[in-house]
């Protein structure tokens, strides 16, 4: 279960969130109704609190950290896949972050976007000072070995959202066995 | 570069020899990976891909894995005519997806809508381009009929060719009331007469028109060749040139205003692409993804030509596969340990070295410390490596390894950079089991190397470790063998020969002393000639240690009543890269 080690571990989790055992979740931790954590899974609350919003999935390996001191806040509906380290002290609705993506806590993430597997979410200017944060905008897919930006126009979304639903409700049946 | 390789020599048509000294930089041209390497039976060579014969077996789609039949391969300009496309941002292949309805959620996939080409990886769609089909199958020919440049050239060739057909056979049936019939053309313009010429020699069926050419070329030039001349209409071109000028133009403009990262194309995506294109991303089009080949491969000797490599045109495996895997050992080196030597060891004379290495080699137990394999290697170090061999036959074999380019001293090589001594030259491996025998010789193999293990020492007989005369020891004895020589046993497989043994698997140890004044990567040939037999039965002692002769002979029958096979084969171990420690 979850180990706080200097810190105290608080979760507030929504009855229909379902959060497997072995999952690591550390700090204070809020879990919005129909969210799911996969085994070996890392909720890391560090530095600050974590909200996650509904509909959630977090996948096997993830890891979702929040060094910062304020609250990271995490929208509905995004889909954390296999080995993706988050640590962008806001995501917004309906991302998704594909297996191994990483996001860097400069960049803030907001609406509808994809992290290609594999990619490394920076913010473009390097000379940003720490405390700055850069928003990408909504609809934005990282991409390609060099991790290169465009913006989708969105064709065959509802296709994509639909078939993610049916993985969600697929996995709340087969989880709890 | 720090990465540590064993790679093996084909010396192609030439009878087989080693390779020239790694100083020499041209010998590394010669030296390939196992894997990649390919094995002749009836030669008994080692076959490479820069010596094998190759011919094309089929043609296949990368993307979607359809064999194209030869005959549609030129007719389909060597690209997928099935709906395969390349995305060209990312070059991914595209997928075909149903668009989503204007209207509201989709609750079930709908499969009749109108479709678009979806890129995995970047999520590029075709609507960017404009690209819909109404049909998710046979994109290629809805392309092909709509949107295809090439055909705008096409169809004013076609319709320049009529208008001039029309002129030639409109005036060609008019004879003239006296004329000879040797010259029925005679009413044909002069310049008909020479266009005549090119313009029919495009259409393969019309014999006639060229018959009647080469009559008319001696046309006699009356009053009534002259009323053809004027006859013949202006043409009118379909397509404007001016109207080609407006698009560059446009394209100029938006090329000279727009910001270079994201309105021209990149390299990556231009380069297969014709030079007078659009540079614009905007404009870049998918292509049709380029077929690839199955090749056939053939020895190249003249009298053997046998067949290597022959893949099956219905799936990915092969009919016909005769890799050196299957018949040379596979040798990788591994396992570094450093030799950890108290106090310093700069500056020691030269017979000191030698009285030092002979006393290193002789004691056992010092310490040693393991170390990453991508590390660098340090001047003036003395590392171990493990050589483990691993035998691909069914046989027992008996190696037995030599420096590859001295006559003297055949167990130690010494270049500028290293001193590289291989401590047990000749041992045997093991034969390769299949799983299931492994379950019962287990217990019979254990009891069989105790016994064995006396004798192996004095006379170097060779335990076969095949277990088939043994049976006589009792499962229970095995198992209190087991039980009682545990630890001894793992601890006297090191001690007795330096040879550790599991299943087919053979590792030996070999000991790189680092000159101080290395620098570069630390390479060295090794000469590695196994013996096996083909038929059953003990064989007798017969290690020659101290056999000079570099053994050229292929497939050499060794000891007449035996049935011996020997093989010999080079290989290049490249024990990493040595860095200087730098002072501070």
């Amino acid at each position: 279960m979850s180990r706080g080690s200097s810190i105290s571990t608080k979760i507030t989790a929504h009855s229909t969130a379902l959060i497997a055992q072995d999952s690591d979740l550390r700090g204070d931790i809020t879990l919005g109704p129909g969210c799911i954590v996969h085994p070996k899974a890392a909720i890391l609350a560090l530095g600050g609190p974590i909200v996650i919003g509904a509909d959630c999935v977090v996948e096997e390996t993830a890891v979702i950290v929040n060094r910062g001191n304020t609250v990271m806040r995490i929208g509905k509906e995004n889909h954390f896949m296999i080995g993706c380290r988050v640590e962008s002290p806001s995501v917004g609705d309906h991302n998704a972050f594909q297996p191994r993506s990483r996001a860097s806590s400069a960049v803030a993430i907001s609406s509808h976007c994809t992290l290609g597997a594999g990619t490394i979410l920076l913010a473009l200017d390097p000379t940003l000072p720490p405390g700055q944060v850069e928003t990408i905008p909504p609809y934005t897919v990282v991409y390609g070995a060099e991790s290169e930006r465009r913006i989708w126009d969105a064709s065959c979304e509802a296709t994509e959202m639909g078939l993610r639903a049916n993985q969600v409700s697929y996995l709340r049946e087969v989880l709890p066995k | 570069m720090a990465d540590t390789t064993v790679l093996y020599h084909c010396p192609h048509l030439d009878p087989p020899h080693g390779p020239l000294p790694p100083e020499l930089l041209s010998s590394s041209a010669s030296l390939h990976a196992l894997p990649e390497l390919y094995f002749c039976e009836e030669c008994d060579a080692v076959r490479c891909n820069l010596c094998v014969g190759v011919e094309v077996a089929s043609y296949f789609c990368p993307s979607c894995l359809f064999d194209v039949p030869s005959a549609n391969v030129r007719a389909d300009k060597n690209r997928c005519a099935r709906s395969c496309f390349s995305c060209p941002q990312c070059s991914s292949s595209l997928q075909v997806q149903a668009a989503d309805p204007p209207t509201g959620e989709v609750s079930s996939s709908s499969g009749t809508g109108p479709f678009l080409l979806i890129c995995p990886g970047c999520k590029w769609s075709s609507r960017e381009v404009g690209w819909e089909f109404e049909k998710s199958s046979g994109l290629a020919q809805q392309l092909a009929r709509v949107h295809s440049a090439a055909e705008v050239v096409q169809s004013e060739f076609d319709s320049l060719k009529d208008h001039l057909e029309t002129y030639l056979t409109a005036s060609a049936p008019t004879p003239a009331p006296t004329s000879r019939t040797r010259h029925p053309t005679r009413h044909i313009s002069h310049l008909t007469q020479m266009a005549a010429k090119a313009l029919h020699r495009e259409i393969p069926g019309m014999a006639a028109a060229s018959a009647r050419t080469r009559g008319g070329r001696n046309a006699v030039k009356s009053a009534e060749d002259r009323v053809g001349w004027d006859e013949m209409k202006e043409y009118e071109a379909k397509g404007r040139c001016a109207g080609l000028e407006v698009d560059k133009a446009v394209e100029l403009e938006e090329l000279r205003e727009g910001e270079w990262a994201g309105a021209v194309a990149g390299i990556e995506q231009t380069w297969a692409k014709s030079w007078d294109g659009d540079r614009r991303t905007k404009a870049l089009l998918p292509q049709r993804i380029p077929l690839q080949t199955k090749l056939t491969k053939r020895c190249p000797a003249p009298t053997c030509r046998h067949l290597l490599i022959q893949p099956d045109s219905k799936s990915t495996r092969m009919k016909i596969k005769m890799v050196a895997a299957n018949y040379l050992p596979a040798v990788e080196i591994g396992r570094r340990r450093r030799r950890i030597v108290p106090g310093d060891a700069s500056e020691v004379p030269a017979e000191d070295v030698e009285r030092r290495r002979r006393e290193r080699r002789k004691t056992r137990g010092a310490k040693e410390e393991d170390e990453v394999m991508t590390d660098p290697l340090r001047p003036g170090e003395v590392y171990y490596f493990q050589l483990a061999l691993t035998n691909p036959l069914y046989d027992p074999i008996q190696i037995r390894l030599t420096h590859a380019h001295a006559k003297s001293s055949a167990h130690t090589i010494q270049n500028d950079n290293a001193v590289i001594h291989i401590v047990t030259p000749h041992f045997t491996i093991n034969a390769l089991k299949d799983a299931w025998a492994y379950d019962e010789e287990e217990d019979e193999e254990e009891a069989d190397f105790e016994g064995t293990e006396a004798s192996e020492e004095a006379t170097g007989s060779i335990a076969t470790g095949s277990g088939t005369g043994s049976g006589t020891v009792g499962r229970k004895g095995a198992r209190m063998s087991l039980l009682a020589g545990g630890s001894v046993r793992d601890n006297g497989k090191e001690r007795r020969d330096g040879v550790e043994r599991k299943g087919n698997v053979s590792k030996v140890g070999v000991e790189v002393e680092v000159s101080p004044q290395a620098r570069g990567l630390i390479e060295f040939d090794i000469e590695v000639r196994y013996t096996y037999r083909s038929d059953e039965g003990e064989e007798k002692a017969d290690e020659d240690v101290g056999v000079k002769d570099a053994s050229g002979a292929g497939a050499g029958a060794q000891g007449g009543a035996e049935g011996y096979k020997t093989f010999t084969f080079w290989v290049r171990v490249n024990a990493g890269k040595v860095e200087p420690v730098l002072v501070k």
